[in-house]
């Protein structure tokens, strides 16, 4: 019987592990045996997307997984590629992911032009085309092994991270000297609105390199699309910017948007862009030019609208902390706050009278809301007159009160 | 002439003698501690007040759901002196609430509960907890953010109550969660019940104390009395102007507020806790692990607290000594301990911390 369940315990034992080995194929097994950068890709693999979707190593390495000895599994004639090259390694992704059929398996929303859009940018040009063997490859990008979807947190590509992914390369001034970039992006993208949107006010629609520059396709606008690109995000400014006498600047060869706002530093357009004797306009008009009045309307316009605004809100302020509801006070000044933004706005038309025009409405409301507050402000101080007659009528019945009662005290004293 | 005509008039109808009593015959002694007198008339000025300035504000107030917030909002801003009247209301429960903990105080160090005035403390120690009812059922009924969460946090702790919890709870509520259906029955317990049993019991306690007269401390001595009427009403008089000047002051410089309207999914607001008479109970609550050796925390809270309550009401019966006449230093010692430094302590803590 000792013996039946001895055998039995035996045979089971070996079912278990012939089990769990066939899950396992031999290149995970031998390489999470060894060290570095031969074993690191087994686990990277395990958190990817493909492992999750069941691609696995020799998807793209080619051998033979059921093999038991490393010259069988790294044998040429089982098709093993052992690390592919640049192109190679765009035309292994491509061979999946430009293949519609196959990638609706697995996501019926999913894109298949990468490999379509990357032979447009620059990057698959120098690397297919004028094989410099230095542009990004899809790994370059969203990594060899540890390949995540782009919306992961993880991934190299989510929009927090993305900027890191490029600087790799584009933070590199050696290896972009060779292309012509100063290699200064990343940084001066780091002190703009654009970042700080990003990093400090956590919005993942902030614009990162990809959203100006497409990913697949990466390629610097040109100067004709530059304002297109800035317009997909900044529709009104586009809109009015094409209504304004800047609207020929196509053909004088100047940048539009960029001009005045940079590239990558895009910091906070501020009135002072505006000031007189020290405005951007002065970058390409000179004293005395009618673009010149129209920039100093623009800025007393606005800075006049801005001290408006601020001075209501103190006085609401004030009127708030001695205990005046001022919701209503707050809602206008919040429209006119809105109608103060569209005045900014308003600028890109580059005509003083529509700036003015634009800026009536918040005007109107900041008034709307200074004759709330001047009205509250006023009814603190009559509730407080009010109080102190009160108290002074109240103090005088006490005064009178303990007249009585000494006058009591006393009688009751004087009593046999 | 006129006024003994009139007198006449009823006397020959109504047997008046018990009033005339109370004028003529009521005295109050006189000695060191005689100020002490004027702490419980000066909780019954609020209370009075509290009354005056919540039927004014009902002439106002809707107690739904969708209507509460915004009549206050109105009362605030629209209706003449209606800010007045809902900030001396707001002031008028905290000051209401120190006169009532100062007049269980003072009675407390005086030894005040004792024979034969046990029923007096009984029913004081009542109008405490009616008192806070008060506060309890009346602070969520602005239904604006602050007092929507104190509807949930407060109306929660009900249901760790052991058997009935659940059901008092659902029946607080007016279902699961806080809704319009909450303001409404508290409103019912705020204006109707509570004031119908806290009126009936305030007259008891008054009763009691014009049968028995005012308790004097144990070996003083009083220099004389004075008669209730007119003298010692006078002075009551004179510290409720006083007092009249102070809620009328605060209620003007620091208006009660508004806030933002309620909102069912909105996050709590930061820093929320409740109000300062509260906050021993809150404190302790929140000391008490959420369970301990697999009993809820909160039950064990309300069990300590429950405990606690029911040892100040049964005082008089635990001080023997005191209903001899003789000094109980003990008493004195656990009430400055316990009851006032603890307390105090306890509550600058929390509205610290």
């Amino acid at each position: 019987m000792r013996k039946i369940i001895t055998i039995i315990l035996v045979f089971t034992a070996l079912a278990v592990y012939q089990n769990v080995h066939a899950e396992e194929t031999s290149c995970q097994a031998c390489h999470a045996k060894l060290n570095g950068r031969l074993s690191e890709p087994v686990t990277q693999w395990k958190n990817s997307v493909h492992h999750q979707a069941g691609i696995s190593c020799t998807n793209c390495h080619g051998g033979d997984p059921a093999a038991r000895s490393e010259s069988s599994a790294h044998n040429e004639k089982t098709g093993w590629i052992g690390k592919p090259g640049p192109i190679k390694s765009v035309r292994i992704c491509g061979n999946c992911h430009g293949n519609e059929l196959f990638m609706k398996k697995f996501d019926p929303n999913a894109r298949t032009d990468q490999l379509k859009n990357y032979l447009t940018s620059n990057h698959g040009i120098n690397i297919m085309f004028k094989k410099d063997g230095k542009g990004a490859t899809c790994v370059s990008c969203h990594g060899a092994h540890d390949v995540l979807k782009a919306m992961n947190p993880q991934s190299h590509v989510y929009p927090t991270r993305v900027v890191e992914t490029c600087a790799k390369c584009h933070a590199d001034k050696k290896l972009m000297a060779k292309y012509g970039i100063s290699g200064n992006e990343v940084s001066e993208y780091k002190k703009s609105v654009h970042a700080k949107a990003l990093y400090e006010g956590h919005d993942l629609f902030a614009p990162t390199c990809n959203d100006c520059h497409g990913n697949h396709g990466a390629v610097p606008p040109k100067a004709a699309s530059i304002e297109d690109v800035c317009g997909l995000c900044h529709a009104l400014d586009q809109k009015l910017f094409n209504e304004s006498p800047h609207k020929a600047w196509k053909e004088s060869g100047l940048r539009g948007c960029m001009e005045c706002h940079g590239n990558h530093a895009i910091l906070k357009p501020t009135d002072a862009m505006l000031a007189p004797g020290k405005g951007i306009c002065l970058k390409c008009h000179e004293t005395g030019e009618k673009a010149l009045k129209t920039m100093n309307t623009m800025y007393s316009t606005l800075t006049g609208l801005k001290r408006k605004m601020e001075n209501t809100k103190k006085l609401v302020d004030t009127a708030s902390e001695k205990g005046m509801p001022m919701d209503d006070a707050l809602l206008i000044l919040q429209e006119a706050r809105n109608s103060y933004i569209k005045s900014h706005t308003a600028i890109h038309k580059f005509n003083a009278a529509y700036v003015q025009q634009t800026a009536q409405g918040a005007f109107k409301e900041v008034i709307k809301a200074q004759k709330i507050a001047h009205a509250r402000i006023a009814e603190i101080k009559k509730r407080r007159a009010f109080f102190y007659w009160f108290g002074a009528v109240i103090i005088l019945l006490i005064l009178l009160l303990s007249i009585k009662i000494r006058i009591m005290v006393k009688k009751k004293k004087r009593l046999p | 002439m006129m006024k003994e005509k009139m007198l006449n008039w009823v006397e020959e109808r109504f047997d008046l003698s018990a009033i005339r009593h109370l004028t003529r015959e009521k005295t109050v002694p006189v000695h060191r501690y005689t100020p002490f007198y004027y702490f419980g008339g000066l909780a019954l000025f609020f209370f009075v007040v509290q009354i005056v300035t919540g039927i004014l504000l009902m002439l106002y107030y809707k107690p739904t759901g969708e209507n509460a917030y915004e009549s206050i909002r109105t009362i605030m801003t629209q209706v003449r002196f209606g800010w007045l009247i809902r900030s001396i209301h707001v002031w008028g429960t905290n000051l209401m609430m120190l006169a009532v903990l100062l007049h269980t105080f003072a009675k407390y160090f005086l030894k005040a509960y004792r024979k034969p005035r046990e029923l007096t403390w009984i029913s004081g120690f009542f109008l405490l907890v009616l008192a806070l009812g008060f506060s309890f059922t009346g602070h969520p009924l602005p239904w604006n953010e602050f007092a929507y969460f104190a509807a949930k946090i407060g109306t929660a702790s009900i249901g760790s109550v052991p058997l009935v919890g659940p059901w008092l709870l659902e029946a607080i509520r007016g279902g699961q969660g806080v809704t319009g259906n909450t303001i409404s029955r508290l409103f019912a317990l705020h204006v109707v019940v509570l004031p119908l049993v806290t009126i009936g019991l305030v007259i008891l306690h008054l009763l009691f104390v014009q049968i028995q007269g005012s308790s004097v401390p144990i070996k003083v001595k009083p220099v004389g009395e004075i008669p209730f009427f007119p003298n010692f009403f006078l002075r009551d008089l004179r510290v409720w102007m006083g007092a009249l000047i102070v809620l009328v002051g605060l209620a003007t410089f620091i208006p009660a507020e508004l806030g933002k309207k309620a909102a069912q999914f909105a996050s709590a607001p930061a820093g929320l806790k409740p109000d300062w008479y509260f906050l021993p109970m809150y404190q302790i609550l929140k000391w008490i692990p959420s369970t301990i050796l697999g009993i809820s925390g909160e039950l064990i809270g309300i069990g300590l607290i429950s405990t606690g309550a029911l040892l100040i009401l049964v005082v008089p019966f635990l001080d023997v000594k005191a209903s001899r006449e003789e000094e109980s230093t003990w008493f004195t010692v656990i009430g400055v301990f316990v009851l006032f430094v603890f307390m105090l302590a306890i509550t600058i803590y929390a509205k610290l911390y």
